[in-house]
């Protein structure tokens, strides 16, 4: 009976709906297998070989652990991690508890400022820096010998990395910090009052375990993200080495694949064990707040606001103030001997950055992937969280979408080079490409677009799809219709992020750009290593200017799209 | 009996060990109306999905008027469904929602517009026509989803708890405008709740159901009159068991255990041939009558109380009061019987 019935389906409109959708799944699951898990594959298998290829099971974990250099530079990478980590989210806790519960003036601002370092790319807090507390630095040399005193911090080793990967982290760590602070229940801290609690008391009763989840998440996410960054060491890293670095030597340098790969397989296991953690944590995060739960309060305190507006300046002065000085820096002729006005470190074709071309290709591949990305993801997203049928392929997917979260960018860039670049790949084709940059910066960023295209269908009613079907509307009309213009804001967001995550990224697309396909931020590190720091200032600013540009586009289109919808969308008010 | 218009037979449904329907079998005639009544989990919107042909059964057949459309898609059934939720499209509005299906229908625009307003009038919503759900009341809303789901002229409507959504004063009226609309319209309604009061006013048959299986069915007076177990007498209404040992019905076993609903108990301030004497324990006060609880003097400390239902006025009279001496009788003709032995303890819904 069952056959009959098949055969009986495929005819009718429901048995279209469901052959298409099967389609689009096995599509979708093919593609995730060859962007994802197949380079990942690749890597796993290299890092088993020799320089010949040959295969030497654990020789390259023996003989990376037993090399005292390699040892250093693991210390070296969990110091600065550990300590970048934990400095940035002590940071954005202070920031995000004064934005979500205080009455401060200013929210609007500091909420700005703070997430400015996500538009550039990690190498530019490294630039920033040099300017500042370089040899040749302002604040180093007291404002070029104007001030009677200087102030000289070592940079250039472990203080430099750090200071650059907690601006970098404080953006992620401070909205994480945010969504968490910001659902409280006031019932308990009326209650806590009720029986006597004292400010301290509230804080560390009701606040933190309220927040626990979000502060043990962002210290993962922190040192993930320091754990496994490439630009900001080689920026300002000097003879300090650590884990990405490393990878890059033994590639880019020595062509020590296997080595390579070894490396790669020891960067994966924080960003694993954060992945297992967040999963873990993922399930616990939204059970303490009830429907019953009353929204905080924020009571009056004059004290406790000043001191926190003063802090909140500090921070955003800081980020300002690094943000301006490469804004500067890019338009003077000779810091710091000549500080006339010029726009030479604009014309990239004297210098390694090799004219405006890196700049253009990277707006390329970013458009692509924004564009491709977002359609690409929320239709995965679409497939595994709105069909009916097929459960076990959804549940791989599923799984296969969220598996990016753990890859840093390092590992996807080189698992890419191993899996595309063999001549027995019929997709070898692409390598070469900008196709590949496009691929490699999708599957570096699918997870989180993955996860907001999904929260977003989560919140339409299941039973839409039932109701088009029941009424014989195939499923695709109603995608069309309903789905998407619903889930518009969504799609927006994760364009954006796409973008601006595809301009400024190197670790994934280091290794993957041919010779006359270079991106800007590649340029940046190639310019910066060799002495042109004040172009690469430039590029830099390029990127900044383009991914503030392109979220102003994205909030005046949202604004678009939330007065169009604001007909039907009652939740907003 | 004429042969059924819907005829279920055998259906049955497992998610994984779980059974979500033992085979289920079920008549339903033309233009009839019937309540699928059951607590939560009993099986009831798992046959109505299936019936809609959302859910595939896993055994079975469905056949409508002789046809046979076990794995017919929804569209092909000719059957309109209202969801529990309404899913009433928020970027649509109240004509685009209606219109939805009917576009797939091959009709010209000037079809579909009459149809809209045609199915809008008689919900009686003409003024929401260009209105968007989030600007309708619960009730509005309710009303749009059902002109949305008869605006396909199906031959039967499946409406999964239709009314649980809203509160009590517009749930009473929107009862009767469902009812109004199912016989206007001449069509046949399957309706799942677990409202028994829904079911008792609204439905010509009731199917109740109870951990997947269909327990009884029949007119609402059926079922309320005659249930056939102790399930279905609990469910709807209220009642007090009782053991036949010292009730003594002429028809049952000593041992069996009997029924009796509490507005059946005759209640008297002076002894008659077969009363017994009581006490009075509590009475509550439930508008248009008391409910009071009692205990025979026979079982003093003993047993549960007995419930009774007495109209307010009469209340008054007896001036009710704690610790009151009153005579009850049990008329024999009121007693329900399940022919099932005794077991548990006296238990009365609310």
């Amino acid at each position: 009976m069952k056959t009959t019935q098949g055969a009986h389906l495929f005819t009718t409109g429901a048995g279209r709906d469901r052959f298409i959708q099967r389609t689009a799944i096995f599509v979708m699951i093919a593609g995730l297998l060859i962007a994802v898990l197949a380079p990942l594959m690749s890597l796993f298998s290299r890092a088993f070989t020799d320089r010949g290829g040959q295969y030497i099971g654990l020789g390259n974990f023996a003989k990376y652990f037993t090399t005292s250099a390699s040892m250093q530079s693991f210390q070296n990478t969990m110091f600065i991690s550990v300590a970048s980590s934990v400095i940035s989210v002590a940071l954005a806790l202070g920031f995000a508890f004064t934005l979500t519960r205080t009455a401060v003036r200013g929210k609007r601002f500091f909420k700005s400022v703070a997430l400015l370092p996500l538009f550039a790319p990690t190498m530019m807090h490294g630039i920033g820096l040099t300017y500042l507390f370089g040899h040749q630095g302002i604040i180093t040399t007291g404002f070029f010998g104007a001030l009677p005193w200087e102030w000289k911090i070592d940079l250039y080793g472990p203080v430099g990395i750090i200071l650059s990967e907690v601006i970098y982290t404080f953006p992620q760590a401070y909205l994480i910090l945010l969504v968490a602070l910001s659902f409280a229940d006031y019932n308990l801290y009326e209650a806590a009052e009720t029986m006597g609690a004292g400010k301290l008391r509230k804080f560390l009763t009701v606040t933190v375990p309220n927040i626990k989840y979000g502060l043990i998440s962002s210290l993962f996410v922190c040192f993930t993200l320091s754990f496994t960054d490439f630009g900001a060491p080689k920026v300002v890293g000097g003879q300090y080495n650590v884990l990405a670095t490393d990878i890059y030597k033994q590639v880019i340098g020595q062509q020590n694949m296997g080595m390579g790969a070894t490396v790669g397989i020891i960067l994966i296991i924080p960003a694993i064990l954060a992945f297992i953690v967040d999963r873990i944590l993922e399930g616990k995060m939204n059970s303490a707040i009830t429907a019953k739960s009353a929204p905080y309060r924020t009571g009056r305190n004059r004290l406790r606001d000043t001191l926190l507006f003063t802090y909140c300046l500090i921070i955003s002065g800081a980020i300002l103030v690094l943000t301006a000085t490469v804004f500067a820096a890019a338009f003077i002729k000779t810091w710091p001997y000549n500080l006339t006005f010029t726009l030479d470190h604009f014309d990239f074709s004297k210098v390694a950055g090799e004219g405006m071309k890196p700049f253009w290709t990277s707006l390329k591949v970013a458009a692509w992937t924004a564009v491709i990305g977002t359609a690409g993801t929320f239709m995965g997203a679409y497939l595994i969280e709105k069909t009916r049928h097929f459960r076990l392929l959804r549940q791989a997917g599923y799984f296969l979408s969220i598996l990016p979260l753990a890859l840093p960018g390092m590992v996807i860039g080189l698992g890419y080079i191993f899996f595309f670049n063999n001549r027995d790949n019929p997709l070898h084709a692409i390598y070469g490409t900008i196709w590949i940059l496009v691929l490699a910066n999708m599957a570096h960023f699918y997870s989180v677009s993955f996860i907001t295209a999904t929260t977003a269908l989560k919140k339409l009613d299941r039973e839409f799809e039932m109701a088009s079907e029941s009424m014989g509307v195939p499923f695709y009309k109603t995608f069309a219709r309903i789905t998407v213009p619903i889930c518009l804001p969504a799609i927006l967001e994760m364009t954006m992020y796409y973008f601006i995550n595809s301009m400024v990224t190197v670790s994934a697309v280091m290794f993957l750009y041919a010779a006359d396909l270079k991106l800007a931020s590649v340029s940046i590190v190639n310019m910066d290593d060799a002495g042109d720091v004040a172009p690469a200032a430039a590029m830099s600013m390029l990127i900044v200017i383009t991914n503030i540009g392109v979220r102003m586009i994205y909030e005046l289109a949202t604004r678009g799209v939330r007065k169009k919808s604001a007909a039907w969308q009652n939740r907003e008010g | 009996m004429p042969d059924p218009y819907l005829a279920i037979r055998d259906i049955h449904k497992a998610f994984g060990t779980f059974t979500a329907l033992e085979p289920i079998r079920i008549d339903i005639q033309k233009n009839e109306f019937v309540c699928l009544l059951g607590p939560s989990g009993c099986g009831k919107t798992t046959l109505l999905r299936i019936i809609a042909g959302l859910e595939a059964p896993d055994g079975g057949s469905i056949t409508v008027a002789g046809r046979d459309i076990t794995s017919l898609p929804p569209a092909k059934r000719n059957a309109g469904m209202m969801f529990q939720s309404y899913a009433l499209f928020p970027n649509l509005t109240t004509a685009q929602n209606i219109a939805y299906g009917l576009k797939e229908k091959r009709m010209s625009r000037a079809q579909i517009s009459e149809k809209v307003h045609e199915v809008l009038a008689m919900v009686d919503l003409e003024h929401a026509v260009d209105k968007y759900p989030a600007q309708l009341s619960g009730g509005q809303q309710q009303r749009v989803a059902l002109a949305r789901a008869v605006a396909l002229s199906p031959d039967f409507l499946l409406l999964d708890e239709p009314l649980s959504a809203l509160d009590a004063k517009v749930r009473q009226k929107l009862r009767k405008e469902v009812r109004r609309l199912h016989d206007q319209l001449g069509m046949t309604t399957i309706m799942v709740t677990h409202d028994q009061e829904e079911a008792l006013t609204m439905a010509d048959k009731i199917v109740v159901m109870n951990n997947a299986k269909v327990i009884q069915t029949g007119s609402p007076e059926e079922v309320y009159e005659q249930p056939k177990t102790r399930f279905v007498a609990d469910f709807i209404g209220a009642v007090n068991f009782m053991d036949n040992g010292w009730l003594q019905h002429p028809e049952y076993d000593k041992d069996s255990e009997l029924g009796i609903r509490p507005e059946h108990i005759r209640i008297s301030d002076r002894p008659t041939a077969y009363s017994r004497e009581a006490v009075v324990t509590d009475s509550e006060f439930r508008g248009a009558f008391y409910r009071l609880s009692i205990r025979l003097a026979a079982h003093l400390g003993g047993e549960e109380p007995i419930y009774v239902d007495v109209p307010a006025s009469f209340a008054k009279r007896l001036h009710v009061h704690k610790n009151l001496k009153v005579y009850v009788e049990f008329p024999e003709n009121q007693i329900i019987g399940f022919g099932t032995p005794r077991s548990g303890k006296l238990s009365v819904p609310v």
